[in-house]
């Protein structure tokens, strides 16, 4: 009887901590789809597979979600190691106040210099870069 | 008598109004500096830098630097002009918390995770659209 009891409690813990591990990673998952600027990957789809059909098209999409999920996964991983799951939910409760999304709306194309809105340091950066790519040139 | 109170009351106000947009700026200079703006900037110089011929690498960094300052005033006015100083003071608490200094101090950390991650995206991309160029997507 002991026994039965100790190996219950032992698979009931696991259990617990394995629903727990799932609940930080959905969290984390949730985290990165926030923070990061994700739209140009579901145009991305469409403008690939357009001229495919059918299983063709089915098998592309397979193979570009597999690309996108490396993507993601990759910044999950970093969100798991470095911090911990208070820490997540406390990074997505400022991120879901009024506040918090205005400035995420903001700050997510700071990464890729899409940034400040109206004035994108990108495309002046651009220019640049077509000014010495010329200069290469000739 | 009433002029000169007059007068004081509105040099007062003044006073006080520049003051006020003064502690403004300094809070969204602050907000910058912990959001990330100056690693940005840094990394998107080394990599640019990286795609340039080394015989005009001088010359683009001159031009680099200079295009730098524009850049973080205009997002400084972004900030003034939309986003209210109360607005501001609520992001800088999340940053002051700590998690956000956490952030903060792991902003480059971050930055290069993103972009080696962003590299490796482009790459496995750049190989599914050769594939489906050699009709690998049609057989």
């Amino acid at each position: 009887m002991k026994k039965t009891l100790l190996v219950l409690g032992i698979l009931f813990i696991s259990l617990s901590g394995h629903a727990q591990d799932q609940v930080f990673k959905d969290d984390v998952k949730k985290l990165v789809k926030m923070t990061l600027d994700t739209s140009t990957i579901s145009t991305l789809e469409d403008a690939i597979t357009y001229d495919l059909k059918d299983e063709a098209k089915e098998k592309m999409l397979k193979d570009y979600n597999a690309v996108v999920t490396t993507f993601f996964n990759e910044l999950e991983n970093y969100y798991i190691t470095k911090y911990t799951h208070t820490e997540v939910k406390e990074m997505i409760r400022f991120y879901e106040t009024p506040i918090g999304i205005k400035f995420l709306r903001d700050k997510k194309g700071l990464f890729e210099n899409k940034f400040p809105n109206g004035k994108e340091w990108d495309k002046k950066l651009q220019e640049l870069y077509k000014k010495y790519k010329e200069l290469k040139k000739s | 008598m009433k002029n000169i109170i007059i007068a004081v009351i509105v040099l007062v106000s003044g006073f006080t109004a520049n003051a006020q947009d003064q502690s403004f700026k300094e809070d969204v200079q602050k907000l910058m500096k912990l959001m990330g703006v100056e690693e940005q900037i840094n990394y998107t110089r080394e990599d640019m830098i990286m795609w340039t011929s080394p015989v005009y690498e001088k010359e683009f960094a001159a031009d680099f630097d200079a295009s730098v300052p524009v850049f973080r005033a205009d997002v400084e006015e972004y900030y003034l002009t939309q986003y209210t100083h109360k607005e501001i003071k609520e992001i800088l608490v999340f940053y002051e918390s700590p998690v956000g200094k956490k952030i903060t101090a792991n902003n480059k950390v971050l930055l290069d995770l993103y972009k080696n991650a962003d590299e490796k995206y482009f790459d496995s991309f750049s190989e599914l659209m050769y594939a489906k160029k050699n009709g690998d997507y049609k057989k």
